[in-house]
């Protein structure tokens, strides 16, 4: 039945969730020492497909076979029983334990005495790990809850280490690491390669997908369309194989210099917090993209918390000229016709449970109070459904629940309730992380015209070109610094800013 | 979508009728008879007094434990107080010491992060204690005046009245989406702006403040004090929330028609455990059984939300 010389050899695998397919009669077939990616838009079944390999889902029906033996996990551990490990593209770590206990959680034996677990015996082993796979050391003691997505993800990845996997499931992690960590990442993909080992990735980066990866497989609707050499193929031809359909152009910005109003909406004058930013100082004008850029530990995302007010101010002043008004403490920032969507929006800034309308209406509240401070059902729904036609989010109404939506859509209603109210500034950390390229195309489009309305954005990002795509003027950070500031032109390229950053 | 959600909703009303009509046969009729109604209303309204408060503080994710010794503390002091100066300062006392109750248990929440299972439990022995020391050698007599409220109508107008302007407050105003938004993600809502402490502070005064109304309706129906009054209020009126298939994390599926059906719920198995001729020794364990097993099955059919937030 099963053929020889695959690691791994899926046959006619399918999968359901109620009336949606999710994976129609997939093929799949990885050899040892092979780097798969996986291409697709958002909701066309990908991590679908790797959750069934890791043992996440079970299938509805085909087979699977690993190393030529049927192969039916029934979950995760019994995934890792048979040298599978994955790091899901959602959080997967217990917020309340600390990130040494994570890694080795369901498997503490090894690192326990009497019952008792061993930090020393814990550390040792983490260190082993990542000495093994030459990866930045990790702090274990702190609880997981507290880390940031980036550390959480490589703690993450450290315990899909610890198994010794002989494939390594990787779904969307580049997304939440910055430049720095992405080196560790590569070199860790082609260790395992060296050693015969084999990796499945998903990335929505497409130029990284096409750098790192042996072959990619196309996914459409829950189908493969077609797997393709990684050397043969461009950015653009797979865009389109994405789609579908062909993408106009380049949907980055194309004029040539900074272009922006004079009036200044947000000033910020040497300002030092207690988290360690030091000493910065910039200003964004009316219709001003200005981007952000630095390592994982530049605290360019701390930049984010500190306009909108989530930062403690030691020294220096963040002033909003246009209201006379500054800004010192949490709750400063709403009250100041200002906006923020962070970084990791499914903890921070979406309710996961409520449903898309409450979503969309809860940061316009204030707007739509009527008389003795009501807040009809009508008007709300209106509002809504208003936002959804306007954001284009694909869902089944706005009563659905957030957590149903896929991560593009997600990010559709996380700046959408800010771009439909009338702001003068507006921060937005990592505004494409989890997104595929038609959302990402959509968001800048959204973007550049909030822009042309005069909104002056601050666009934190860990991708490069982003940044240079779309901002007017960048600030690249190192060691909580600013330590460039390069406007639109000629000196707007990822050599520059790289040199500067490390 | 929408006719699912409202099938899952109208469940918990299905299964007070389900309730009723097995305790009626078990009651032989009784359970229906006038006199039964209004009693089992009676009981009602005072959980439905008390969790018009704390569904704001559960909502939020919180919970406030103190409810029954909040009604009792006030209630007495606010007598002993009325016999010395009169009885003008009964309400304005009672209120008084109510929302003092509940400005505590907020400040020390949100100010000093304690958590409110733990703090408001403090509270709740703290008051304990501070009712043992106005009724263990003095019985404490309900102002005479009050009695003038002991009417079903009246009561029940005032019940109405109070569902009327919390239940506005907490489906259809800013507070209340607010508190309820903060019981789905706290950290979002400080980014959406909502003032978290405020808004905390906010729902504990409003929690104490609705446990002094359920002092002053304790006091009418009871006519005075004792160190029992109130006990076991706080569950029975956490239980009504929760029985209307509140989710204990609170959120936006917070709904006070839930509540007021959870409160009839128990107050039904209650009295038609009684009128079905269960000894009284075994009274309170079937009692617990029942309550869990309609936890259960309001939990059951809630499940599809509940899986989604783990």
């Amino acid at each position: 039945m099963a053929q020889e010389g695959y690691l791994l050899d899926i046959r006619k695998l399918s999968k359901s969730f109620g009336s949606t397919q999710a994976n129609k009669e997939i093929d799949f077939q990885l050899k040892c020492g092979e780097v798969r990616g996986l291409a697709g838009e958002n909701g066309s079944g990908k991590s679908t497909l790797l959750s069934q390999i890791a043992g996440i889902y079970s299938h509805d029906s085909g087979e699977m076979y690993l190393k030529g033996e049927p192969y039916q996990p029934d979950s995760p551990i019994s995934a890792n029983e048979r040298r599978i490990a994955i790091v899901v593209q959602e959080l997967g770590l217990v917020g309340a334990l600390p990130a040494g206990i994570n890694i080795f959680l369901g498997k503490t034996k090894k690192c326990s005495r009497f019952g008792m677990i061993s930090q020393k015996a814990i550390q040792r082993e983490v260190d082993v790990i990542t000495a093994a796979w030459e990866l930045p050391k990790i702090s274990l003691n702190t609880r997981a809850g507290d880390l940031n997505i980036e550390h959480r993800k490589m703690v993450e990845l450290v315990r899909a280490l610890s198994i010794d996997p002989d494939i390594l499931i990787l779904d969307e992690v580049t997304q939440s690491l910055s430049q720095d960590n992405r080196k560790y990442l590569y070199g860790l993909i082609q260790k395992l390669k060296a050693q015969g080992r084999s990796v499945i990735l998903i990335s929505h980066d497409i130029e990284e997908l096409i750098d790192i990866t042996d072959t990619i497989s196309v996914l459409r609707d829950g189908e493969i369309l077609e797997t393709v050499e990684s050397a043969a193929i461009r950015p653009d031809e797979l865009k389109q194989k994405m789609v579908g359909r062909k993408l106009e152009g380049d949907y980055y910005r194309s004029d040539p210099g900074p272009d922006h109003g004079d009036e200044v909406v947000l000033e910020v004058q040497g300002v030092s917090t207690e988290s360690g930013l030091s000493d910065l100082s910039f200003s964004v004008h009316k219709g001003e993209i200005l981007g952000f850029c630095g390592l994982s530990d530049s605290g360019i995302h701390n930049v984010g918390r500190l306009v909108y007010g989530l930062e403690r101010i030691c020294k220096g002043r963040v002033f909003l000229p246009g209201l006379n008004r500054e800004i010192r403490r949490q709750w400063d920032g709403p009250k100041s016709r200002m906006g923020y969507a962070p970084k990791d929006r499914d903890t921070d800034a979406l309710m996961m449970g409520a449903s898309i309308r409450d979503n969309f209406v809860l940061s316009s509240l204030k707007e739509l109070e009527g008389p003795v401070g009501f807040l009809g059902r009508k008007r709300l729904n209106r509002l809504a459904e208003e936002a959804r036609e306007a954001y284009q989010v694909k869902c089944t109404g706005i009563s659905q629940s957030m957590s149903e939506l896929s991560g593009g859509n997600k990010q559709k209603v996380n700046l959408g309730r800010w771009l439909l109210k009338d702001l003068d500034l507006l921060v937005v950390d990592c505004p494409t992380r989890g997104v595929d390229v038609g959302v990402k195309a959509y968001l800048y489009q959204c973007l550049k015209e909030a822009r042309k309305e005069g909104l002056g954005i601050v666009v934190i990002t860990d991708e490069l070109a982003e940044a240079i795509g779309m901002c007017d003027n960048i600030v690249v950070m190192k060691d909580q610094r600013i330590v460039k500031k390069i406007a639109r032109g000629p000196g707007f390229q990822e050599e520059t800013m790289i040199e500067v950053m490390i | 979508m929408m006719r699912k959600i409202a099938w899952k909703d109208l469940m918990s009303l299905l299964l007070l009728l389900l309730m009723c009509v097995v305790f009626g046969i078990m009651s032989r009729g009784i359970l229906f008879s006038t006199y039964n109604v209004k009693n089992i209303t009676e009981q009602s309204m005072q959980v439905i007094i008390g969790a018009l408060g704390v569904i704001y503080v559960i909502a939020m994710g919180s919970t406030d434990l103190s409810v029954g010794g909040n009604a009792a503390v006030s209630a007495t002091i606010a007598c002993v107080l009325s016999e010395k100066f009169g009885f003008w300062i009964f309400v304005p006392a009672c209120l008084l010491i109510g929302l003092t109750v509940g400005l505590l248990n907020g400040l020390i929440v949100s100010k000093c992060k304690v958590s409110s299972f733990m703090c408001t439990l403090a509270m709740l022995i703290a008051l304990r204690g501070l009712l043992n020391v106005f009724t263990t050698d003095a019985v404490v007599l309900a102002p005479a005046r009050l009695q003038a409220l002991n009417r079903f109508p009246v009561k029940v107008a005032i019940v109405i009245a109070f569902i009327l302007i919390l239940g506005y407050v907490f489906e259809f105003t800013r507070f209340g989406y607010y508190c309820k938004a903060m019981g789905e993600n706290e950290q979002m809502a400080i980014r959406m702006g909502i003032d978290a402490v405020k808004i905390r502070i906010g729902g504990f005064l409003l929690s104490g403040l609705m446990a002094s109304f359920v002092g002053i309706f304790q006091l009418i129906q009871q006519g005075g004090s004792s160190s029992t009054m109130g006990s076991f209020m706080e569950m029975k009126v956490m239980m009504a929330v929760f029985l209307g298939g509140v989710m204990v994390t609170g959120g936006l599926g917070t709904k006070i028609y839930k509540m007021i059906i959870g409160a009839f719920m128990i107050s039904l198995i209650v009295n038609g455990l009684y009128l079905g001729n269960v000894s009284t020794d075994y009274l309170n364990a079937v009692e617990g059984i029942l309550l869990m097993l309609v936890l259960y099955m309001t939990l059951r059919i809630q499940r599809g939300r509940a899986a989604a937030r783990p």
